[in-house]
């Protein structure tokens, strides 16, 4: 786990569930950006999907997991260390894919763990 | 392609196939990427898209609620000015209606424009049999005739190919020469079709609204093979499904706008034509007979879900899969169905059967990406739920049952639930023997993607010990 | 199948369409709680895309969309500078056939063309083939949409419904008065125009004909005309 006040780049995946249930897109990054240190850096595909879908992602392991490619493409080419969300399940799907195929290490961090840090 | 029984099983094989296809899939995510920064530009110049949906939500939900009386004032206004109209309950009747009227008329050859309801009732199948010679009009219908292959986009047909595979496919069927200019392309299909529309006595349309009040259909297109197969030929046929409704004449006003706007990104499309009736007196040109086929075809077993009419409200703008992140990487053929993609899903079911097509519904992440891109305000992806449900039902699986079963005890009693968290990190120690094999019994997540690791400590822990350091 | 009756399975479909809206459906969306104006067919129109509200404005607006379409606009001065504009159009495609129709401002240009372009007046029939091989269609119109750049026609406006389409080169000709906002305002002109006795054919032309369907890049010219000229009289 980094301590706090470290130089970081992260990037912020949009959950679904958060985005268009919630209509939540700006408060987790505002969040983000209070953190000191911290620098939040867009990837292309925020707002995809990351393919977890509960079920589907056993039921239709190769579209889940081609979804989660498409993501994780996104997040990599960011050149970030780590991906924040503020949804465990996503976290789950994307730290799952990018452990195995990622290129190098991006780690995955929930919202509330990058902030009770501080 | 393996031809398997279940359309489940097909799909979960064509998936299989199609999400291993990368430079497929980048090509449609190209082009749909594309689509979207059109489509941004072209929703932002409307002074509110928010409350143009729900007006538009508004007058689909008056026009499909009160069904049977705009259809009855549409087969009114439409007769009186000479127009024919055919109401087919399936679609044998509505196949048979017009073999017969090219039979009796003496047809020999017929062009046609974009419709997805004649994919639906698989007319080209029926006219070719009987020896009509059918040719597709629209650009990327005409290339997925010469494939033999079914639209794979129900608004873009050939969205999924390549200017080489078409080029090579001309020069194979038409015995062009061989370029990688589009532009060229579309050149040699137009001269291609000219002759057509002069020559066919029957020109074949679809249609994208039913106008109550005038009587009138309204097709809209870009091309203008829908214009000029609605021109020459002496007699148009019109096949429509009876939810394409809208009350008045100027509520297409609203709709065209905002068909063009989710559809392609245009402001408005290049033709958009409403059509009233054959040839009448005073006209220079026009064909003498204009039939409208109104089908059914299983729309009124979803008419009378009332939970579910909404998906009725459809303009088959295919905005819904343009964002969806499984049509991307699937691909519309997987799909198995006439309508591809999240709207597809929804209502093949209700027109194919539930047990049959239920999987589509849960082949989905439920992101919910369709329904905020939807024009008319369809719940598309809560509509996936709910086939989800009404499947179980009918007809329940019993494993699934007893995941459940097992899931709502442990959570249910706390106990259990922090037992389990505590067991959860021994219980991993054993899983490296089994890691993705056939024994692993998470297996189908462990063949492409890792399994998180069971932390030593819990969440909960951390923040008490953390809440007690902190005091 | 036992013979169906001339209209088909009528009764049967609206009788499970009546039976099937029995229960009431829910609503997903707002209902506009702003009632419509009285008399006034569109109150939804305030949510589309905003038009000026003088002539010069809406005119303004016309070119700025007609740019984007490719559609040629052109202001002339009188039906005279219009005719020199469209001998020009013709010298410079090598026109040597120009199909057209009877109208007010049709034939105020087609008084000032050169003889050497040849003129085929369509309004009493013509042969698909021999329209097919013109150079270009001259036609009036309903009603410019200032909205979208879109050219209103009708059948019996506009010589019918091929004259616009099948030759390559689609030439409208305008008044001035005939700029309307949008397309609602469109269909109230049209409304006035013919009560209940429309024209059998209605279109909004906007732009030349085009497909994205190879590889989603724009292309003019797949079926209907490669160009599009507005020219706009006083």
């Amino acid at each position: 786990m980094w301590a706090r006040a470290l130089k970081e780049k992260v990037t912020f995946h949009d959950g679904c569930h958060g985005l268009r249930e919630l209509g939540t897109k700006e408060a987790p990054r505002e969040l983000l950006r209070a953190v000191k240190g911290l620098e939040l850096v867009e990837m292309g595909e925020a707002e995809s999907c990351c393919g977890f879908g509960g079920m589907f992602a056993v039921k239709y392991p190769q579209i889940s997991t081609a979804m989660a490619e498409v993501k994780c493409n996104s997040i990599v080419e960011t050149g970030v260390d780590y991906v924040v969300s503020n949804d465990s399940s996503c976290l789950m799907q994307i730290q799952g894919y990018l452990s195995r195929h990622s290129p190098r290490v991006v780690k995955s961090l929930h919202l509330a763990e990058v902030l009770a840090q501080q | 392609m393996i031809n398997l029984q279940e359309p489940q099983e097909q799909f979960q094989h064509d998936a299989d196939r199609t999400t291993a296809d990368e430079p497929r899939r980048a090509a449609v995510r190209k082009a749909l990427g594309n689509y979207q920064i059109a489509r941004g530009k072209t929703e932002n110049a409307f002074a509110s898209w928010q409350h143009a949906r729900d007006a538009a939500a508004t007058i689909k939900y008056e026009g499909v609620n009160h069904l049977d009386q705009y259809l009855r004032e549409f087969e009114e206004k439409f007769t009186a000015r000479g127009g024919k109209v055919f109401w087919a309950s399936n679609s044998a009747q509505a196949r048979e209606y017009i073999l017969n009227l090219a039979r009796e008329r003496g047809v020999k050859s017929i062009v046609k424009s974009k419709a997805m309801t004649s994919e639906e009732i698989h007319l080209n199948d029926a006219l070719e049999k009987d020896g009509y010679h059918v040719i597709e009009s629209d650009l990327g219908e005409f290339i997925q005739q010469l494939k033999h292959e079914p639209p794979y986009h129900f608004v873009f047909p050939c969205m999924h190919l390549k200017r080489d595979e078409i080029s090579a496919l001309f020069e194979r069927e038409l015995g062009s020469a061989k370029t990688d200019s589009p532009e060229e392309l579309t050149m040699i299909a137009r001269r291609v079709l000219r002759q057509h529309y002069i020559n066919a006595d029957m020109g074949i349309s679809g249609g994208n609204f039913i106008v109550a009040e005038t009587g009138m259909i309204s097709i809209t297109e870009n091309e203008g093979n829908a214009r000029l197969t609605t021109a020459l030929p002496k007699i148009h046929v019109a096949l429509i499904g009876i939810e394409k409704i809208v009350p008045r004449l100027a509520d297409l006003s609203l709709f065209l706008p905002m068909l063009a706007t989710a559809g392609t990104g245009q402001q408005l499309t290049c033709y958009n034509s409403m059509y009233g009736g054959p040839r009448l007196p005073g006209e220079v040109d026009g064909p003498e007979e204009f039939h409208v086929v109104l089908l059914d075809n299983h729309r009124t077993r979803l008419l009378a879900d009332a939970e579910q009419r909404d998906a009725l409200h459809c303009i088959r703008c295919g905005a819904c899969l343009n964002v969806c992140p499984i049509f991307k990487n699937i691909g519309g053929h997987a799909y198995g169905t006439t309508y591809q993609g999240p709207i597809g899903s929804v209502i093949t079911p209700h027109y194919r059967g539930l047990q049959d097509w239920k999987h589509l519904s849960g082949a989905s992440s439920l992101c919910g990406a369709c329904t905020e891109a939807c024009p008319v305000k369809i719940d598309i992806h809560h509509h996936l739920l709910q086939n989800r449900r009404n499947a179980v039902a009918e007809k329940k699986v019993w494993w699934e049952k007893l995941i459940w079963f097992g899931f709502r005890h442990l959570m249910k009693r706390p106990w259990a639930y922090k037992l389990a968290i505590r067991l959860a990190p021994v219980g991993q120690l054993f899983h490296p023997f089994v890691y993705g094999t056939e024994l692993d019994p998470v297996q189908s997540w462990t063949k492409t993607r890792d399994f998180p690791e069971a932390a030593t400590q819990s969440f909960h822990d951390w923040w008490r010990e953390r809440k007690g350091a902190r005091k | 199948m036992n013979p169906l009756s001339p209209n088909g399975d009528r009764e049967a479909v609206l009788g499970r369409i009546s039976e099937a809206l029995r229960e009431e459906a829910p609503r997903h969306h707002e209902t506009p709680t702003k009632p419509a104006p009285s008399g006034l067919t569109a109150p939804f129109r305030e949510w589309l895309p905003p038009v000026g509200k003088t002539r010069k404005e809406q005119i303004a607006l016309f070119a700025k969309q007609s740019e984007g379409l490719k559609t040629e606009f052109h202001e002339c001065a009188s039906p005279e500078a219009a005719a020199k504009y469209l001998a020009d159009l013709a010298k410079k495609g090598h026109w040597k056939t120009l199909a057209l129709h009877k109208g007010a401002l049709t034939d105020a240009v087609a008084g000032w063309l050169p003889e050497t372009l040849t003129l085929l007046r369509i309004d009493d029939g013509y042969q698909k083939e021999v329209l097919e091989t013109c150079d270009a269609g001259f036609t009036e119109c309903e009603s410019l949409v200032a909205q979208t750049g879109s050219v209103c026609i009708t059948g019996r406006s506009s010589g019918g419904r091929a004259l616009s389409v099948l030759p390559p080169h689609h030439v409208v000709i305008a008044h001035k008065t005939q700029i309307v906002t949008d397309l609602a305002a469109a269909y109230e002109s049209l409304a006035e125009k013919y009560r209940d006795n429309y024209p059998s054919f209605i279109s909004f032309i906007t732009g030349p004909s085009r497909t994205g369907d190879i590889e989603r890049i724009l292309v003019l010219g797949a079926h209907g005309p490669k160009k599009l000229t507005v020219l706009l009289v006083p």
